[in-house]
C-alpha cells in the first residue's frame, strides 16, 4: 500500500490528459507547475482515496488501462476529472461538484495551462508570439503538445 | 492640499476626454486641476494582470480591484441570476427597470479605457443627421465635416487629432466608405493591422458576394488603437487576444498615456480619490463656483477622510455617461431639478451598443484565440435606406473563439472531461449522445473544435429615448452619495435590427458554410426580450449583452430648451460649464464611440482655451 508520489501523480496526469510526462514535468523544472497542482490535489482529497488511486492505476499493468480504470471507478473518477481541469484550466474543480469551479491555483498555473496550448495559441493575456503572427498558420500542434 | 488654490480649468474624471482635455491646455500653458475618484495611475500594471490571471471569470473588470469609496457595476454583478434587479447585490440601481443595462465602467486613473478594445471608429455622415435623413432619432448639432475635415484656422480635422493622439493603425482607403471623408492627403499614423485567418475566411466567402436589404455585404479592416509599428515610446502589438481586460504591454493605448503627457507639461495636477459630490453654482450670475468632492484613504475600504473645494474659471465634466449626469442631479441645493437641467434632458437618453451574438464553427480550422481581439467586420450595413424603418449595426468578427459567447475554452474543456453538451458539439457519442474522453482523443477533439471557432458581433444601434435614464437611487454608496438609478428598455426600432441581425446571420452562415451553435434566447437570462412583428404577428426572442459603450444622458443640441450643451459642449445654463465624453452624443449611431469620444475632447480644449482667452 503506497502513498501518492509527485512521479506517480505525473505518469498518471500523462495518462489522463495525453500529454507526455516529460513535458508536464520536465527533468528540470523551475516552473514546477506538476508540484502545484499535486499539493493541491493532496491538500484536497483524502489519503486512502490516493492510495487508492495509485493502487487502481499501478494494478491496470499499463498507464491507459490504468486510466480508464480510474475514470471508471465512482470515487475516483471525479478525483481523476479534477486533475485532468487541473492540467488544462489550471483550475481546481472540487470533485464532489464536478463543474463548480474552486480557484485559478496561480498565474502561473493559468498561463501554463494545456488548453491554449490544444488549440495551438497562447495564454489569453500571454502572448508567446510577435507582431502580425495571427495572419499565418500556427506551428502544428505536435509543437505545442508532446503526445504521452 | 492644492485645494484653496484657483486653477484655471478644474476637470473632473482623468478618462479619455479628461487626459486629453487636460494635455491640451497644459501645452497652452493654462493651469489645470483634475479630480478623479478612483486610485492613481499604477507604476506598473503588473498588479493588474496578476489578478487578471488569477480571477475565474476573466471579465472586463477583472483585473481591477473594488472600491468601495468609488464603487462601479461590474459584469458579474449584472450577470448573476437576477443579480441586475436587485440594488443590494449590484451599483447601480435598476430595480424598477425594464430591460438590465448591462455596461460597466472603471472609476480610477485612465477611466474605462483601461478595458476597451481598441476600435476606432469614424461615425458616418447620416450619424449625424438621422432626423434629416431618416426622420429617426435626432440630428446632432454639429456635422461629419465639423469633426472629420479641418475647421476654420486649423490645418488638422478633430478627428485627425484623436487618431494621431490615439496612434490609429488603419488605411485611409480601406475606411472610405458610406461617405466618410479625409483631410487631403491625409494618413493614419500608423499601418494597418494584419487581418487574422477568421477574417480572411469571411473575406473569401461572403465579401462583395451577396447582399442583404439591397446593400452590399462587404468586410472592412478594423481601425485599431493599437500600435502596428513602435509608436508613441510604446509597443508594437504582439497579439495577446486580451485587448478587454487589459493589454498586457500597453501596445493598445489607453489614456493613462495622454495623462502622463498632461503632467509633463507642468501645468497639470491631478487629485486622486476625490469623489465629486456637488456641483455649485452662483445664485445670481449661475456661473459654476466650485465642485466639492469628498477623499478616502484606501482603495480596498470605505475610508472617507475628508473633502475639499476645486475651484477654477471653467469647469469641465469628464466622468462618462452615468456619473456626470448623477453628478449634476445631485447638485440639488439651489436648482431642485440639478445643475444644468433647465431643459430636464440631464440623464435622459441613456444608450449602448446593444449586443447580439452569433457564433458557430467554421469547416476548416480558422485558428481563433490568436491576435487583437477584433480586426475586421462588416461595415456596410452601418447605414442605408433601412434606417428609416429600423436601427443599423456593425458586425464585428471576434478572434476569441467561443470565449465571450459561451464562457470557452472551460465550456467545452469541461463538456469533453465530464460528458456535458453545454457547448453543443458534445455530441458524437451513440446516437449524438455526448463522449467522455480522456488522453490523445480529448486533445484531439479539443483542438478540432477550438481552431474553427468563431463569433459575429452585432453592435446594434440604439435609439434615443427619453424613459431611459439615469437619475438618483433613494440609496446612497459607502460615502453617502446618491447612487445612479437606471431606468432602461429598448425600442421598438432597435429591436427591429435584431431581427435583421438574425436573418443577415442566417445568410451569411449558409454562404460561409458554416454550422450555428448560437444558443436559443433564454428567458432567465437578464438580456432576454422579445419583438412581436406587427404585420405577421410573429414574435421571435432574442438575448443582447452590453457593450460598455455608455452613451447619452446630457445630450448636445441647438436649443437650450431640448439639450443640456450647445455645439461647443457647453451647458446652455452655465456660462463656465462644459460637459463633454460620450454623455453628450445625441445619438450613438453604429461605431464605437471611443474615436467620437477623443474627437469632442479636442475641439472642446480649443472651445475652453478660446474662451479663456490668453
Amino acid at each position: 500500500m503506497s502513498t501518492l508520489t509527485i512521479s506517480v501523480f505525473v505518469d498518471l496526469s500523462s495518462a489522463l490528459t495525453g500529454v507526455a510526462a516529460s513535458q508536464l514535468k520536465p527533468q528540470i523544472d523551475p516552473i514546477n507547475i506538476a508540484g502545484q497542482y499535486f499539493a493541491t490535489l493532496t491538500s484536497h482529497v483524502a489519503e486512502p482515496t490516493l492510495i487508492k488511486l495509485v493502487t487502481t492505476f499501478q494494478a491496470a499493468g499499463n498507464p491507459v488501462a490504468g486510466a480508464t480504470a480510474v475514470l471508471a471507478d465512482p470515487v475516483l473518477g471525479p478525483v481523476a476529472r479534477s486533475i485532468m481541469k487541473l492540467w488544462f484550466l489550471g483550475v481546481w474543480y472540487d470533485p464532489a461538484k464536478p463543474t463548480q469551479a474552486v480557484n485559478v491555483v496561480s498565474a502561473q498555473a493559468y498561463k501554463e495551462s494545456l488548453v491554449w496550448r490544444v488549440m495551438q495559441s497562447h495564454p489569453m493575456g500571454y502572448s508567446m508570439f510577435t507582431y502580425g503572427y495571427w495572419a499565418k498558420q500556427p506551428p502544428a500542434l505536435n509543437q505545442f503538445i508532446q503526445p504521452a | 492640499m492644492p485645494d484653496t488654490q484657483s486653477y484655471d480649468v478644474v476637470i473632473v474624471g482623468a478618462g479619455l476626454a479628461g487626459s486629453i482635455i487636460a494635455y491640451q491646455l497644459g501645452l497652452a500653458g493654462k493651469k489645470v486641476l483634475i479630480i478623479e475618484s478612483g486610485v492613481a495611475v499604477p507604476v506598473s500594471r503588473e498588479a493588474y494582470m496578476e489578478r487578471f490571471y488569477t480571477q475565474l471569470a476573466k471579465t472586463p473588470e477583472s483585473p481591477y480591484p473594488d472600491n468601495p469609496n468609488a464603487p462601479r457595476a461590474t459584469v458579474l454583478q449584472v450577470g448573476g441570476n437576477g443579480a441586475w434587479k436587485n440594488p443590494a447585490l449590484t451599483y447601480l440601481d435598476q430595480s424598477d427597470s425594464t430591460l438590465p443595462f448591462s455596461s460597466t465602467y472603471e472609476r480610477r486613473g485612465g477611466g474605462t479605457f483601461w478595458h476597451w478594445l481598441g476600435s476606432s471608429f469614424r461615425f458616418l455622415p447620416n450619424d449625424f443627421k438621422m432626423a434629416t435623413t431618416y426622420q429617426r432619432e435626432r440630428d446632432w448639432p454639429i456635422c461629419y465635416d465639423d469633426l472629420g475635415q479641418p475647421q476654420a484656422g486649423k490645418t488638422t480635422a478633430y478627428y485627425d487629432d484623436a487618431e494621431r493622439e490615439i496612434g490609429v493603425s488603419a488605411n485611409v482607403a480601406n475606411q472610405t466608405y458610406l461617405g466618410v471623408t479625409f483631410t487631403p492627403g491625409y494618413q493614419y499614423p500608423n499601418p494597418e493591422i494584419p487581418l487574422t485567418l477568421t477574417d480572411e475566411f469571411f473575406l473569401s466567402t461572403i465579401n462583395g458576394k451577396q447582399t442583404f436589404e439591397n446593400e452590399p455585404v462587404t468586410v472592412y479592416p478594423t481601425p485599431a488603437g493599437r500600435n502596428s509599428q513602435p509608436y508613441d515610446g510604446r509597443r508594437v502589438c504582439a497579439g495577446n487576444t486580451n485587448c478587454i481586460p487589459i493589454c498586457p504591454i500597453q501596445a493598445k493605448y489607453d489614456p493613462t498615456i495622454t495623462l502622463n503627457k498632461a503632467l509633463d507639461t507642468g501645468n497639470v495636477t491631478v487629485i486622486y480619490q476625490a469623489v465629486a459630490d456637488k456641483v455649485l453654482v452662483d445664485a445670481g450670475s449661475k456661473l459654476v463656483t466650485g465642485i466639492h468632492y469628498i477623499t478616502y484613504t484606501s482603495e480596498g475600504v470605505r475610508s472617507p477622510s475628508g473633502g475639499g473645494l476645486a475651484m477654477g474659471k471653467l469647469y469641465v465634466l469628464a466622468a462618462h455617461a452615468i456619473e456626470t449626469p448623477k453628478l449634476l442631479l445631485n447638485s440639488n441645493n439651489l436648482l431642485p431639478a440639478g445643475v444644468a437641467n433647465s431643459s430636464g434632458q440631464v440623464g435622459r437618453n441613456l444608450m449602448d451598443h446593444p449586443l447580439f451574438l452569433r457564433w458557430g464553427l467554421t469547416q476548416q480550422p480558422t485558428f481563433p484565440y490568436r491576435g487583437p481581439l477584433a480586426t475586421a467586420g462588416i461595415e456596410s450595413l452601418r447605414d442605408g435606406a433601412f434606417r428609416s424603418d429600423r436601427a443599423a449595426f456593425r458586425v464585428e468578427f471576434g478572434n476569441e473563439g467561443w470565449n465571450f459567447a459561451a464562457f470557452d475554452p472551460e465550456t467545452t474543456t469541461l463538456d469533453y472531461i465530464e460528458g456535458s453538451n453545454n457547448g453543443g458539439t458534445n455530441t458524437g457519442g451513440p446516437g449524438g449522445t455526448p463522449q467522455k474522453l480522456f488522453g490523445a482523443a480529448l486533445i484531439a477533439r479539443l483542438n478540432d473544435v477550438f481552431t474553427r471557432q468563431f463569433r459575429f458581433g452585432f453592435l446594434v444601434e440604439q435609439s434615443p429615448e427619453d424613459d431611459n435614464a439615469v437619475t438618483l437611487s433613494s440609496l446612497k454608496d459607502e460615502l453617502g452619495i446618491p447612487r445612479p438609478k437606471i431606468s432602461y428598455n429598448l425600442s421598438d426600432y432597435t429591436k427591429r435590427a435584431f431581427v435583421a441581425a438574425e436573418a443577415l446571420t442566417n445568410q451569411v452562415f449558409a454562404a460561409a458554410g458554416v454550422q450555428s451553435f448560437s444558443t436559443p434566447a433564454n428567458p432567465s437570462n437578464p438580456g432576454y426580450f422579445t419583438y412581436t412583428d406587427p404585420q405577421t404577428g410573429k414574435t421571435s426572442a432574442y438575448e443582447f449583452h452590453g457593450s460598455g459603450h455608455i452613451v447619452g444622458t446630457c445630450c448636445m443640441g441647438d436649443t437650450a430648451a431640448d439639450s443640456v450643451v450647445d455645439r461647443n459642449q457647453r451647458s446652455w445654463d452655465h456660462a463656465n460649464l462644459y460637459i463633454t465624453g460620450s454623455s453628450v452624443f445625441p445619438t450613438i449611431a453604429t461605431g464605437n464611440p471611443s474615436l467620437t469620444i477623443a474627437a469632442l475632447a479636442f475641439w472642446a480644449a480649443d472651445n475652453i482655451k478660446n474662451q479663456l482667452g490668453t
